[in-house]
């Protein structure tokens, strides 16, 4: 079914309004040689009933992670957390998935005030002054960060830390290449970033780093030292003793901003970050959201939609986009990033996720997850063979050095009834060795769920 | 307060009360661990606390703010604004899918990956290139990394060889996307000026053409709703001085089954599937933007690439040593990848041809209904010149009333007709795009419309002035909005 809806009839009657005979006239501009005079090669078309059995069919060839009989404790920068049924619900309604872009405001009150409760959501979650509508993902607003960050200095090196996801990582080089900025990455100690590296980079950079960008908990799960990092970015100073302006870049989890001291509490200039915790799921890694916000300062500079408060004719409040002269579609090559579309629908989502945990929902979840993984963690250190690879703060997350390599005990605990999924291969994801296993623990793992997985890896030695 | 005050919308937070809450947690099954010292807040952030039915009712109403596709004609001209079959949500919403987590083993993810697998495969056949990336996130982020790819290509010296060609040709007309893309990527982005026609002037791309030039970004059929029959021309000027033609996909709906962009010569193009293959809008996303490429270029696209083994399983291929490198994480936007593979699915290679078909016929039916009272410079069945999937009218005489485009616009929301799109690509005009999803009435209806409005502009004038006033709004002052920026809730 294509969901034409004009009748043969409509069709012949509709031609002859225009004028012609039939709808190959209307290509009258197509030249011969650019048409298709055969079929499409695609499987023939088909009813939704059988598609519905196809589509179950192909949904039976995965296990997925989050299922009824899965435990799920992997995470590496993608998180099961619990999803109120509210957010379903209200987000898939048919007035927020079938709107477009907010360009005629009148029409379009909905998605901008729920636009604009995101933006004001972000700020607070984060403690910085000003949030944009969302990104398309965590990976691509970090990159915008770091634009951001080298067009607001005009320096031309950046200094990243290590313990940023390897996908983040790999895009901010893709952003980078062949642009003239220097990619330098800050090595850890001790599995979080070398602050005496960091401030020998700086050093070395003679006052043109454009910014230092510290994610925190960092991909190995540890707590970071972002106030020292950024206190020490601002601190720099070009050769004639002039304030270099290096800028803070925080990766964060908005998740752990509901327990730990957000961006903004710790001298952030701007943060950026993946906002699948906050009641997106999965789904294989996208649609996703980025979240993205920054000092006052930085407002103009901002890359992607920004909605703001103005007032009607009549004096009532009411929304609008706006300070559009930064963007793609007025300022052309000149525009502060070429994003247009930002990720709608997923901010009206975590618009309704933040709404529906509130204060109290959102720092309960956090201290669950924390509490959680830490009881794993000490579950698991002591099992023989097994400990835990660094030993400073972390979040919901954590390595754990194994006897043998992390590869068999994810294989055994795929074939368990329920199954385990007890986290990554670090040298899978590019952060360890063979022998390491990055375990996540979210809220909605049960104390028996964890003897399960510390069950799992005793027996497996 | 003013009563008219008073009739403001509250914002989520205007809702909350102390100690309210709309969900709940299981009881702590675990002992408590001592807090990190030093590294807690000191209280959560401040997010609204509100009731459940309190929360329901909030952002149902704010639901009802909205136009959308499911309620109202949205003949937003280069957004193809049609219909999003439901079987695609309840697609995209099955726990079999939804629940997978993104480093899962290729072993348990083989559903996931045939569909994307076959995807890949049809958008190849429906563009007429070799190979598609589907990791793209949207249309602009499509140019980017195709972009990227062309640069890659002429930096391997087993490639283009070519690393000094770095300008990009783009006509006037283009999206804003294509200058900002190339911006992104270092390359220079030089301006190709459109003849009186609204199409390429061949003679200035030909002076344009040299040895630094990398490629052509063209929108085809182009941004006024044209299918520039000189684009076979087009890519022979472009191929004789050894650059590429880049299609922006934006306007494929006018084409689709109908005529395939690697047959008109184009080298590399970005596909918008909520435009062309009817994932939804979503308020302003999320988009996709895969991207199709002729054989040579495939290995630059960016990694991983879902493939096929000999044994018929499916795998993620990491290990492309030409490629450009990660343009997001993980894999795609992968919820609105499956929408697609069900649309095109549930359509078949007879119904994409009719997509096409019946968005042109919607679109001259359209036009030839309006033209008498609504001026269409590119428009002329006299002449043989129809439009594409869209078409543009610049409003002449009504406008020579007194009125603005915006009150024509604004007047629109009064009937319930979401606005075209405005002022682009050319001044004054109205761009409208019906889509093949609506059915004659609705286009009818469309007619009577714009018909009416243009009668109160001849007789009464003030009704648009004061458009619109069955909004939850009246005219926003916008300007304002951009002086003094207030971008979130006072505390």
């Amino acid at each position: 079914m294509d969901y034409v809806q004009i009748t043969a009839d409509e069709r012949a009657e509709m031609l002859r309004t225009i004028g012609v005979e039939n709808i190959e006239d209307l290509y009258a501009t197509l030249p011969d040689s650019a048409r298709l005079h055969r079929p499409l090669n695609l499987p023939p078309a088909r009813s939704e009933l059988e598609l519905q059995r196809e589509l179950a069919v192909m949904g039976a060839a995965n296990h997925p992670a989050v299922a009824p009989d899965a435990a799920c404790f992997m995470g590496g920068g993608a998180y099961d957390h619990f999803i109120p049924s509210v957010v379903d619900a209200l987000a898939g309604k048919g007035e927020f998935v079938t709107a477009y872009t907010p360009y005629q405001a009148e029409a379009s009150q909905g998605s901008l005030q729920a636009f604009f409760e995101f933006q004001t959501q972000v700020c607070r979650l984060t403690g910085m002054d000003v949030a944009n509508a969302s990104l398309y993902e965590g990976a691509t607003a970090i990159a915008e960060g770091v634009s951001m960050a080298l067009n607001a200095t005009g320096r031309r090196r950046v200094l990243i830390s290590a313990g940023l996801h390897p996908h983040y990582r790999a895009v901010i080089k893709t952003y980078l290449t062949d642009l003239p900025v220097q990619y330098i990455e800050i090595p850890l100690a001790n599995g979080v970033t070398d602050a005496a590296a960091a401030k020998r980079m700086l050093d070395e950079g003679k006052g043109d780093t454009a910014c230092v960008v510290v994610q925190s908990p960092n991909v190995l799960g540890l707590i970071e030292d972002w106030s020292g990092h950024f206190g020490a970015a601002h601190a720099g100073k070009t050769p004639d003793g002039q304030p270099a302006g290096t800028l803070g870049v925080a990766v964060f989890n908005p998740m752990a901003c509901g327990l730990l001291k957000r961006p903004g509490d710790c001298g952030a200039d701007i943060a950026a970050g993946e906002g699948q915790p906050m009641g997106v799921p999965l789904q294989f890694g996208g649609p996703w959201l980025g979240l993205f916000a920054a000092k006052n300062a930085l407002m103009r500079r901002m890359p992607g939609r920004l909605v703001g408060q103005t007032t009607d004719t009549e004096g009532r409040r009411a929304f609008c986009l706006t300070l559009q002269t930064r963007e793609q579609h007025i300022r052309r090559d000149k525009a502060t990033s070429n994003v247009c579309t930002n990720q709608g629908l997923l901010a009206v989502r975590a618009t309704i996720y933040m709404s529906a945990m509130g204060p109290a929902g959102l720092r309960e979840t956090a201290e669950q997850c924390y509490h959680k993984a830490h009881h794993a963690a000490a579950l698991i250190a002591k099992l023989p063979g097994y400990s835990l690879a660094y030993n400073g703060p972390f979040f919901h997350e954590f390595v754990v050095n194994c006897p043998v390599p992390a590869r068999k005990i994810i294989d055994a605990g795929r074939v368990k009834n329920p199954r385990i999924l007890p986290g990554l291969d670090c040298s899978l994801l590019g952060v360890g060795d063979e022998k390491q296993l990055l375990v996540a623990v979210t809220e909605k793992r049960t104390a028996k769920e964890i003897e399960s997985l510390a069950a799992l890896l005793r027996e497996t030695r | 307060m003013s009563e008219a005050k008073q009739s403001s919308m509250p914002l989520i937070f205007e809702r909350s009360t102390h100690g309210a809450r709309a969900t709940d947690l299981p009881a702590l099954d675990v002992p408590r661990a001592a807090l990190p010292a030093g590294l807690v807040a000191d209280r959560p952030p401040a997010l609204p606390e509100v009731g459940q039915l309190d929360l329901v009712r909030h952002y149902t109403h704010l639901a009802s703010r909205n136009f959308s596709v499911d309620a109202n004609f949205y003949p937003l001209g280069s957004c193809t604004m049609k219909y999003n079959p439901k079987l695609n949500e309840a697609a995209a919403a099955m726990p079999s899918f939804t629940g997978l987590h993104p480093l899962q083993d290729d072993a348990d993810a083989q559903g996931a990956l045939k569909m994307l697998y076959d995807l890949r495969l049809w958008l190849a056949e429906i563009a007429g290139l070799d190979e598609v990336s589907l990791q793209p996130c949207a249309g602009a982020h499509g140019e980017y990394a195709a972009l990227k790819v062309i640069r890659a290509y002429f930096n391997d010296p087993k490639g283009g060889n070519a690393p000094h060609r770095r300008k990009v040709l783009a006509p006037d007309t283009a999206h804003g996307t294509n200058p900002a893309s190339c911006a992104m990527c270092g390359a220079n982005v030089v301006k190709v000026p459109s003849n009186a026609h609204g199409m390429v002037d061949l003679d200035a791309l030909r002076k344009l053409v040299d040895g630094e030039t990398a490629a052509l970004m063209i929108t085809n059929p182009n941004t006024v709703g044209l299918f520039d029959g000189t684009i076979v021309e087009i890519a022979k000027i472009l191929h004789d001085a050894g650059a590429l033609l880049y299609l922006d996909g934006a306007n494929m709906n006018a084409i689709v089954g109908v005529s395939r962009p690697g047959d008109f010569g184009v080298d590399v193009m970005h596909y918008n599937t909520h435009k062309t293959f009817s994932t939804p809008h979503g308020c302003g996303g999320p988009g996709s933007g895969p991207i199709a490429v002729r054989k040579f270029l495939a290995p630059y696209l960016p990694v991983p690439q879902v493939e096929k083994k000999s044994d018929g399983s499916y795998f993620l291929d990491h290990n492309r040593p030409k490629s450009i490198g990660k343009v997001r994480s993980f894999f795609g936007q992968f919820g609105v990848l499956l929408r697609c593979w069900t649309y095109i699915a549930a359509c078949g290679p007879d119904g994409i041809r009719n997509v096409g078909q019946v968005s042109v016929l919607n679109a001259n039916y359209l036009a030839a209904r309006l033209s008498d009272r609504f001026e269409m410079p590119y428009f002329s069945p006299e002449r043989k010149h129809y439009c594409a999937h869209e078409f543009v009218t610049v409003p002449k005489s009504l406008l020579s009333r007194g009125v603005t485009l915006i009150d024509i616009a604004k007047r629109l929301i009064d009937y319930g007709i979401h606005p075209p799109t405005m002022h682009w690509p050319i001044h004054d005009c109205l761009m409208v795009e019906p889509t093949e999803t609506e059915g004659k009435a609705a286009l009818d209806r469309f007619v009577e419309v714009m018909n009416l409005i243009a009668d109160e502009i001849e007789q009464t004038p003030a009704l648009l002035k004061d458009a619109p006033n069955r909004a939850p709004v009246r005219r926003l002052d916008e300007v304002a909005a951009a002086r003094t920026p207030v971008l979130t809730a006072q505390a």
